[in-house]
Parts: structure tokens; sequence; C-alpha cells
């Protein structure tokens, strides 16, 4: 699949160009060179051959991606759970505190905190899994309630399952699945968030290419460099067409409602459409 | 909606508004740094450190955060020190400019949307639905800034059909009469405003295709068949009533959306609306203009999500919460 190849393509890329993608052969004679045989995507203004970026942002974008889903994915899935199996004013007051969240934009508070704090590539993944948790935790904590009252939980309650079982054993295999597709659909929307914000400077730092940080190096060409901003952007859309393909294969395969209908279901789709 | 539950709904929309006030000036405010702390030469630590207690720096944070809040009490939203003025007058003047963007981007995205979603489910899996599912899903994936940027690259500096950028001529635009006025305004909207509406309807079209292909199969929809209602009225009349419910409650997801998506569009064009006042405060490290804007952008999702629950009550006999 499409995606398979672009994860092998960044990771071989890494390991075919490795270093090809800071050299600067020619800063005068190559600077902004239109593609060509020798570079396939060009050259940017510091001569850098853009295709090898492109493969070594692959693996930075990509990662930054994972991981930062990963981490939202379990804080989101955790706090869900806990909230939903909670109940009363617990989860009133979490819930409540999860609106607050929401409702500031994520955008601007990443903008805010990164500027103001300019954290490494760590913090940046940090950052953009801490803001990326709210509509897990909603999708799960409903999920809960749907079977918090089920046979099967109050069985388990009856027979004195402890909470930590109650929650792993009995009620995190039943929210899994919508789990899964939100996360998939999460990568592709963090990998372009990330690309924005280092169209505005703030994301992964020069000489480290990202995906977004590519750009920046022909911003201010314009059409003169058209292809310092065409394929790097081509690269992340690819992507992100792949995981939202991936994550909507996996809802029809996952969600057992879907027999009949075999195209998404709106309630199950937390995070639209952009960043 | 009664009385009661219009009540404590409003009520909780407060609650959430005070928590969003505290979230973002604890994080701004306790950022490392201050709006003084810049280089120059001729500002002498003296005159930083008049500068910081002029302005309240100078105290423990939980006092500056009471001294806020009893300011924002007053209606006022700070001092702006990159724009040398009251913070509010900055906002006053770019929230319109922003809202005119989002505002004619959202109705236009949601028409079409709409219409589109609901045309792809009346033919599922027809040529209409194939290709535009396609298209939809292309531009779905299109980060907002760099679907603006290419469209900037193509309409405005390969083939010079639109102006790059800005919200009118500068040069000229006071000088001209009414009508060309008008549309030079017009010229500059189309890009943005194009764009933008292009990125959101994806969104919108993909979720009510869903919506319908849900609603379509229902026992009503049958009822209405066997009655003999027309095949048009069926879906545009009967179904799409029913069917516009699940985008009501998308728009309260997508409203945090699209205030991060029109700061890109808006940098991309050099808007001058919020977003890109926010972008420049941002890095102009001025504080009280950037919580500002986080305070105004959340009230603006507030208010946008309670505008989408009346509507939900209207349209949908059975939230009559």
């Amino acid at each position: 699949m499409s995606l398979t190849l672009l994860t092998v393509g960044a990771m071989l890329g890494w390991l075919v160009v490795g270093e090809s993608s800071v050299v600067q052969p020619d800063v005068v004679g190559m600077k902004n060179a239109p593609p060509s045989v020798q570079h396939l995507f060009g050259t940017d203004q510091f001569s850098r051959d853009v295709f090898a970026r492109v493969l070594t942002g692959g693996a930075i974008s990509l990662s930054i991606g994972l991981f930062a889903v990963l981490f939202s994915t379990v804080v989101g899935t955790t706090y869900g759970l806990v909230a939903g199996y909670a109940g009363g004013r617990v989860e009133t007051l979490m819930m409540r505190l999860l609106d607050g969240f929401m409702s500031i934009p994520r955008v601007l508070l990443l903008i805010a905190v990164l500027t103001l704090w300019r954290p490494g590539l760590a913090g940046l993944i940090l950052l953009l899994g801490a803001t990326g948790w709210f509509g897990v935790a909603r999708l799960v904590r409903a999920q809960v309630l749907s079977i918090r009252n089920a046979d099967f939980v109050v069985a388990a309650r009856a027979l004195g399952a402890s909470p930590v079982s109650m929650l792993g054993r009995h009620l995190l295999p039943n929210v899994a699945a919508p789990v899964i597709v939100s996360a998939t659909l999460g990568v592709g929307n963090v990998i372009a968030l990330e690309a924005g914000l280092s169209y505005l400077g703030i994301g992964a730092q020069p000489p480290t290419p990202s995906w977004g940080s590519i750009f920046l190096d022909g911003i201010g060409y314009g059409v003169s460099a058209w292809w310092v901003l065409l394929f790097p952007g081509l690269a992340i859309v690819a992507t992100v067409l792949s995981f939202n393909i991936l994550g909507d294969a996996l809802r029809d395969v996952l969600d057992p409602r879907q027999v009949h209908v075999a195209r998404p279901l709106p309630e199950l789709t937390p995070e639209l459409p952009h960043p | 909606m009664g009385q009661r539950a219009l009540a404590a709904r409003l009520w909780q929309s407060l609650i959430v508004v005070a928590v969003v006030t505290t979230i973002s000036f604890f994080i701004i405010r306790s950022a490392p740094g201050d709006p003084f702390a810049y280089d120059n030469p001729r500002i002498t630590p003296a005159i930083r450190a008049q500068l910081r207690a002029e302005h309240g720096y100078d105290k423990p944070l939980p006092q500056q955060f009471a001294l806020y809040i009893w300011a924002l009490a007053h209606g006022d939203l700070g001092y702006s020190v990159s724009k040398q003025g009251p913070v509010s007058r900055s906002i006053a003047e770019t929230l319109p400019r922003t809202l005119a963007l989002t505002g004619l981007s959202l109705v236009l995205s949601l028409l079409l949307g709409v219409i589109i979603g609901t045309l792809q489910a009346a033919r599922r899996d027809g040529w209409f639905d194939r290709l535009s599912s396609g298209f939809l899903l292309f531009f779905y994936s299109l980060p907002d800034f760099w679907g603006a940027l290419m469209a900037l690259l193509v309409f405005a500096q390969w083939w010079q059909l639109f102006p790059a950028g800005g919200m009118v001529e500068e040069a000229v635009h006071d000088y001209l009469a009414p009508w060309p006025a008008f549309l030079d305004r017009l010229r500059h909207l189309v890009l943005p405003v194009a764009s933008f509406t292009l990125l959101t309807l994806a969104g919108i079209a993909r979720y009510q295709r869903a919506a319908m292909l849900e609603v379509l199969p229902s026992d009503f929809v049958r009822t209405a068949r066997a009655k003999g209602v027309p095949e048009r009225s069926i879906l545009w009349r009967h179904a799409l009533r029913t069917g516009l419910t699940p985008i009501i409650t998308l728009l309260g997801i997508l409203f945090p959306a699209l205030l991060g998506g029109v700061l890109f569009i808006e940098k991309v064009f050099q808007w001058p609306g919020m977003g890109l006042l926010a972008a420049n405060a941002i890095i102009a490290l001025d504080y009280d203009l950037v919580t500002a804007t986080v305070i105004v952008g959340s009230l603006m999702v507030i208010v946008g999500n309670l505008l989408a629950d009346f509507l939900h009550a209207v349209l949908d006999p059975r939230v009559r919460v």
C-alpha cells in the first residue's frame, strides 16, 4: 500500500541519502536550480537537493505524527475511560474541563506556547500530543457510557473486579475499534499541522528537514522556485491521504454497525477536518 | 429549548469561558521572559524595570491574574506593546475582517457541502459519487496553508488573475469611485474565500454523505415513497431535514478548526484579520495581545457552539432538551 511505500521510502531514503540532505554542493551556481535528472526535485536556496530533503523530512514528519498521536491516544483513552466509568460529579467536572480545553483553538495555543518556550523536537511532539487528545477522550467516554451498564460490566463488578482491571480488561477492549480509527486519522492530521507550524517558522527547526520546514527555504522566491514549495507539499498530501484512506478502510472493517452501510458514520469521526 | 435548559446551557458556557481565560492567562504569562525582554541597547535595565512595573509584570503571577481579571471585568483587555495602543482597539479593528472571511466561506462551504453530500448519497457509487468523493478526499487531505499557498502561486503569481494579498489595493483604493472600489474589495476576497471554502467544504460533504446514507434507508423515507411522494421531494425535503442534524453537531467540532484554518489563510494572503494579528503578536512577544486573541478566539468557538445547539433544537424536534 501507498503508506507502506512512503514509510519504506522515508526509511530507505534516510539510509541512502543520509547526509546529502544537508550537503551544499555549490551555493552560488546551484542555488534554486530547477528539477533535472541529477536533482529530481531541484535544489533550494542553499543548493541542497530537495528530493533528498523530502525523503529525509519524511522520516521526521512521520515520527512526529506517530509519536504525538501515540501520546494523545494514551492520554485521551485513559481520561475518557476514567470519566465515563466514574460517573456522577467527577464525570461532570472532567467533562466541563474538557469543554474548556476544546474551546481553545489548538493552533493559537500551539503557536503561543511554541513561540514563548521554544522547546526542541521532543517538546514539539509532546505539545502536539498534549493538545490532540480531547476528541479521543470524548469519543471513549461516549463509548463507555453506552456499555457502562451492560450485563458483562455489572457481572465483572459483582465478581469484585478492581477498578484498574475493570477499565483495562473489560472496558478498554470494547472501545478499542473507534480509537484505532481516530488515531489513524489523527496521524495525518498532526503531520499536516506540524507542516503548518513549520511554515510559520515554529515547527521542527532548521537545518532539520521536516516536510514543513523545507518550504521555508522556498517561500521568499515564489514562482521562481516553485519546486521547493510543490514537492514537499505533495509528500504531505500523499501521506495524509494515505492515512485518511487507511482510517476509512479500518472503520469499515472494525465497526460491526457498518455491515450494511459501508461508509463512515458521523459520530465516529472525532476530529475534523483540518487542524 | 425550554427556559431552564437555556439558562443551564448559558451558565455552562460561562464556566467554560472562565476555564479558558484562566488556562490561557497562565500558559502565556508563566512563559520565560516578558514583553520587555527584547534586545535594544538603548533601553537600560532601569527603563526595563520601570516598563515592567508600569504594566504590572513585576508582581507575582497570582496578583497579575487578579489585576487582569479586574481589568477584564471592566472591559479592559490590556495594552498592546507592539501596536502601542489598547488591545481592544486592535481586536475591534481586525475581528470584523476575520468574521467576514470566515462567515462567507462557512456559508458557501455549508451550502455546497450539503448539496454535494446529498447528491452523492442519492446516487451512491454512481459516477458523480465516485468522482467527487475522490476529489473531496484529496482536498480534505490538503494542509490549509499549502492549499492556499498553491492557489496563490498559480492564480496570483504565475497566472496573474487576482491580487496576491491584502484586503484592498492600498495605493489607489481610497481614490476609487464607489463601484470600482467595491470591485477592488471583491477581487481581493476571491482567492482567500475560494481556498478556504474548498478546504472546509470537503469535510462537510463527507459528513453530509454519511448522514444521508444513514437516513435514506429509514422507515419514514419508505413510507413517503409508498405514499407516492416524488423522489426529488423525498430527498430534499423529507430525508434532508433529518440528515442535516449531524452537520449542525459537526459545526461544534468545526469552529476551532476553522479558527486555526483562518489563521493560515490570513497569513498566506496577508489578510489583515485577527489571525494575522495573532501570528504577528506572538512573534512580537506581545503578551496581552496574544492572551486576548486566544480568549476572543475561544469566545467565538463557544458562541458558535451555542448557536449550533439552538439551531439543532430548532431543526430536530427530538432534541428539545
